[in-house]
């Protein structure tokens, strides 16, 4: 019990660092943890991205498919 | 990153236009988050033909709900990922999925060559740390990936990531935070922070 508390207190207290722009703290683990999170934003970059050809043609399905079906605000059926 | 709140009522305002039958309104859509779905189908299929697969069945899968879809006041990519994560858990569950993914699957093999700011060592470096930080991501949970891909390499705020991982916000911060965690000790020397 003890250290769950611990643990969800240290999560409250690294997802305000993480929102806070000059997030800072003396507490070394989670300045650590917020620098690692730094890193991974950086690495966005490093992800691939759909290819021109892929995301052109995917739009004209999409524009042909709006045309073809109605999507105007109605349910068109089934959950998520 | 997450959107400023002019920005969501920008998309709001196509998603109603898209609603009223104007196809180009969903068109825009598209056009600002293909790259946000995609990144995030990729990351977790590691597959490019499968995650264009997956892509073109999010956006149809969408396009086909707009009418059902509700202002609640947040990003609207959150409510794509949910139905591309959907479509993702389908796609594992059955069992057609490739058991391992390199982390070269999930990274753009040709961008290091591609950064004309950066210094060829510079770009190299960077790559390399990418590699090792984005391998590390891929041996955790799928749920923890989900929350680090989410969070931080696409942007989205607790909220957002809450919304499309259909959990609350305090279940968002202990998922980040046993993740963030668990990355800083898989991590080699070097590029642990």
């Amino acid at each position: 019990m003890i250290i769950w508390l611990f643990h969800r207190r240290r999560a409250e207290r690294l997802a305000r660092l993480l929102d806070e722009p000059a997030g800072d703290t003396h507490d070394e683990e989670l300045a650590g943890y917020v620098r690692l999170t730094g890193y991974l934003a950086r690495g966005t970059s490093a992800l691939a991205d759909p290819g021109a050809d892929f995301r052109t043609s995917l739009r004209a399905l999409l524009m042909a498919t709006a045309e073809r079906e109605d999507i105007r605000g109605r349910p068109f059926g089934g959950g998520r | 990153m997450a959107p400023a709140s002019y920005e969501l009522t920008e998309v709001w305002a196509l998603v109603e236009r898209a609603q009223a039958g104007e196809a180009e309104a969903f068109g825009l859509i598209y056009d600002r988050y293909v790259d946000t779905v995609f990144r995030f189908i990729h990351f977790r299929v590691g597959n490019r033909q499968l995650a264009e697969d997956l892509t073109a069945d999010t956006f149809l899968r969408a396009l086909r709900r707009i009418g059902t879809v509700t202002w609640q006041g947040r990003d609207l990519g959150a409510w794509l990922v949910t139905i591309a994560r959907n479509l993702v858990a389908d796609h594992f569950k059955s069992g057609r999925y490739r058991v391992e993914v390199t982390t070269a699957d999930v990274l753009d093999a040709d961008r290091v060559d591609r950064e004309p700011e950066s210094s060829p060592e510079a770009a190299v470096l960077d790559h390399l740390t990418n590699v090792a930080l984005l391998g590390a991501v891929r041996r955790l949970s799928p749920e923890q990936q989900e929350c680090i891909v989410l969070r931080f390499l696409q942007g989205f705020s607790v909220a957002e990531t809450a919304r499309a991982m259909d959990r609350n916000e305090g279940a968002v911060k202990a998922l980040q935070y046993r993740a963030v965690r668990a990355l800083a000790r898989l991590l080699p020397e070097g590029v642990r922070p």
